[in-house]
């Protein structure tokens, strides 16, 4: 049960995109400096979510990336599917990855995987980066004001 | 994402078993084996595991074999989950883990929604009991 490394960095970088949207090209040297990730293995990132379509890039000195797309219309599920494959816990449960199982009908411990299952899709498929941004900013604020009084 | 794995479901399946026959005489490996279709030598190793986390004791002898440490209604299936496969978590930084964390713990952008899901498939497998398997 484990998130890898390539679902939490492409979660890093559309989200450092996204506290940057409408502030123009952001470079990518500066996505792999605030988010600590790998230059090459952020290159190839950036590279899947370009072909998806969540991305674009500008090339040139002055290049760099941009959300195709509003951070209020990307929800984070989409990218964690993405990069991470199905979120159902297995296969009997799912809906996208739905496999038959002979012993669904009596099956006890499904009741739990499909509980698993909707509050995962609760929380993924209901959170955009906008909420996130809004999240961050609001931490980051708080953070600042702790330091103002001690 | 999260994948529940096949040791999983055996270790969850064998207690089951063992739970069926609560305060009655010890089951034994070869038992559960048949009614559950557990590969022999697999549930060795998960019964080592459950007896090692405290879920079961084996006795041994002629009648010997296995039987639930507890009642049913007290084991969670989280316990059981954590006995054969390790703690649940997605990442490595949660809380009850702090010697894992990396340094950037306080900027991490998304280690709270991680964390967000992480207590929401521990809170599912902490609710429930072996006991409400077994009805």
């Amino acid at each position: 049960m484990k998130i890898s490394f390539r679902g939490d960095y492409a979660l890093k970088a559309i989200l450092d995109l996204a506290l940057h949207y409408d502030q123009g090209l952001v470079k990518i040297q500066d996505i792999a400096r605030r988010q600590d990730i790998p230059l090459k293995y952020l290159e190839q990132i950036l590279l899947s979510l370009k072909g998806a379509g969540y991305v674009n890039s500008q090339r040139g000195a002055k290049g760099g990336y941009y959300l195709a797309k509003e951070p209020k219309m990307i929800k984070i599920g989409e990218i964690i599917r993405f990069m991470e494959g199905p979120v159902s816990p297995i296969t009997c449960v799912s809906k996208s990855c739905y496999k038959k199982c002979t012993e669904e009908a009596d099956c006890v411990f499904r009741p739990i995987w499909d509980k698993i299952r909707l509050m995962t899709e609760g929380i993924v498929d209901k959170t955009t980066f906008a909420d996130l941004c809004r999240k961050y900013e609001k931490k980051h604020h708080n953070q600042e004001l702790e330091m103002y009084y001690i | 994402m999260l994948k529940i794995s096949t040791r999983c479901r055996y270790g969850l399946l064998a207690m089951v078993e063992l739970g069926q026959c609560y305060g009655q005489a010890p089951v034994s490996a070869q038992e559960i084996f048949k009614k559950q279709h557990i590969p022999k030598l697999y549930l060795q190793q998960l019964l080592v595991k459950l007896r090692r986390n405290g879920l079961v004791e084996s006795i041994r002898g002629a009648k010997g074999g296995f039987i639930l440490r507890k009642d049913p209604k007290q084991i969670k299936i989280l316990d059981i989950v954590k006995a054969v496969e390790g703690p649940v978590q997605l990442i490595s930084c949660t809380k009850q883990n702090k010697d894992k964390c990396c340094s950037k713990i306080k900027e991490c952008l998304t280690r709270p929604v991680w964390v967000e899901l992480h207590e929401v498939v521990n809170k599912v497998l902490n609710e429930r009991t072996l006991y409400d398997l077994m009805r």
